[in-house]
């Protein structure tokens, strides 16, 4: 009658568990070196490794990131070196220079952004000639518009 | 057990348990969002909100998960069992509040459709740390409410257990989705150890509970009931003396478990799976004559298999003989409703 059904749950259960032990310990060991976050909710974090800036150039007017331009191998990314004191950081691209409002109405979503740490962005290239706006979701205002002009300086 | 269909058939008992699911969930929303505010000054209202929900979702999941092994492990925790499914789609309303705020929160305002945006603004899959997470909980969230909006009687009934029982058992799958979703989600958003404890503590729990009560299911059926040695097929359940007064024997018979019910000097074999939910009836107890499910209090005629009246579950039934003290069962079972007399235990045992 149901002895099927049995032995379908007996091996349902212990192989959903499995999958979920094997998904944890694989997010865990992904955890410590790069973390997508909620600033608001995050604890303080360890320092950024410094290797993270390895390649990375040092924005303007803003000593605490840095940005990664893409190579063959990797996509670019944007390195907080000091925490982003703000709540759900979002970037965003954009071909605008000037909008009036919070974002431009051209903004497209790249990824959420981790306080401290590394955020990869994918294909954006500042010089390439994308921009890319920082906007807190949780404080409901852009924290910063980071374009080529930014890179003019510093390096590592 | 319900003659005809209604929302819900309150009584006291089920009055009591949901005012203290009720309760107990808007207790930890305000004890979550209170801490995590202290703590996190810069956390927004919404931000707090659709973090207390779908922790509090969670947890409440991990609680159904663990009261069938528990119930079976010992019979105190039934009352529990008894209300599970309020349980559960009180879970799955409060999971759907979590996922459709943080819907509205992070892809409503664009210009975009928020659920085409759900699926279509990370697709990251090739990396760990930023995984599209929301995807796993929506699929999750699918499960979730597929379940709850099946949990009634009407589509358990409509369903047939076997296939309502197929389709419940995805909340195995629910679980391993959820437990990536907080794990390549909120995981990722730190690197406190308390949520990874926590998270840890609950998926080796449940796998423990689980994969210990499968290894007592897998020896309740090779209790496999051997041939009588008589010149038929009637195979040897116990001994007489091995069944307790108002208690069942389980042994497998015809590749499936029968339960013989003793109640005073009479015994019946009847099928030990309950009509309902497919609960384990040789665990329930005979009560003013009538064999009664652990699990709802589902009734049968230990004679016909039958409900009383007005109901009209019925479960096979099985002839049954004594011979040497010996307790033998037919594994063929009876037409459905067939009524037959309980076998007369004899002084002393034997016959």
């Amino acid at each position: 009658m149901i002895a099927p059904l049995r032995r379908r749950h007996r091996w349902l259960a212990p192989c959903a568990f499995a999958l979920a032990a094997v998904g944890l310990v694989v997010a865990v060991a992904a955890r410590p070196r790069s973390f997508v976050a909620d600033a608001a909710l995050g604890d303080r974090g360890p320092a950024v490794d410094r290797s993270a800036l390895v390649g990375a150039t040092e924005l303007r007017g803003a000593p605490a990131l840095w940005f990664v331009e893409p190579s063959e191998s990797r996509g670019s990314a944007l390195v907080a070196a000091e925490r982003i004191e703000a709540s759900d950081v979002l970037a965003y691209t954009t071909a605008q220079a000037e909008w009036e409002g919070d974002l431009p109405p051209d903004a497209v979503l790249v990824s959420p952004v981790a306080p401290l740490g590394r955020t990869d962005l994918g294909a954006v290239s500042l010089a390439g000639g994308d921009r890319v706006v920082l906007y807190s979701l949780g404080q409901k205002r852009v924290l910063r518009t980071i374009s080529a002009d930014d890179l003019a300086q510093g390096g590592d | 057990m319900g003659h005809t269909y209604r929302a819900v058939q309150w009584n006291p008992q089920k009055r009591r348990y949901d005012l203290v699911i009720v309760g107990a969930v808007v207790l930890f929303l305000a004890a979550f969002i209170g801490v995590s505010a202290a703590l996190h000054p810069l956390a927004t209202a919404e931000t707090l909100l659709i973090r207390g929900l779908g922790a509090a979702a969670f947890v409440m999941l991990h609680v159904i998960l663990s009261i069938g092994p528990l119930a079976r492990r010992d019979p105190r925790w039934l009352p529990l069992l008894y209300n599970r499914r309020h349980l559960g789609v009180t879970m799955a309303t409060v999971a759907f509040l979590h996922g459709a705020f943080s819907t509205l929160q992070f892809h409503a305002f664009g210009d975009t459709n928020p659920i085409v945006s759900l699926f279509t603004a990370n697709t990251r899959y090739d990396s760990i740390a930023q995984f599209p997470f929301q995807t796993l909980g929506a699929f999750a969230l699918v499960i979730l409410v597929l379940m709850a909006a099946t949990s009634h009687d009407f589509w358990l009934r409509n369903l047939t257990a076997p296939v309502w029982k197929a389709l419940h058992m995805l909340v195995y799958v629910a679980y391993a989705l959820l437990v990536l979703h907080v794990a390549l989600g909120s995981l990722q958003a730190g690197t406190s150890p308390v949520p990874l404890v926590l998270l840890g503590f609950g998926a080796g729990w449940l796998g423990w509970l689980h994969l210990t009560a499968s290894g007592r299911e897998a020896t309740l059926d090779s209790d496999v009931a051997s041939p009588s040695g008589a010149d038929d097929a009637w195979v040897d359940a116990c001994g007489v003396d091995e069944i307790p007064d108002g208690r069942a024997r389980v042994v497998v018979a015809g590749g499936d478990r029968v339960a013989v019910f003793r109640d005073g000097d009479r015994l019946s074999a009847l099928s030990s799976v309950c009509q309902h939910q497919n609960g384990p009836l040789g665990e329930g107890r005979v009560v003013d004559g009538l064999v009664v499910c652990p699990w709802h209090g589902y009734q049968y005629r230990p004679s016909c298999g039958c409900s009383p009246e007005p109901f009209d579950e019925r479960v096979p039934t099985f002839r049954v003989r004594i011979e040497s003290g010996r307790v033998l069962v037919d594994p063929k079972p009876l037409p459905l409703g067939t009524e037959t007399e309980p076998v007369q235990i004899p002084a002393g045992g034997t016959a």
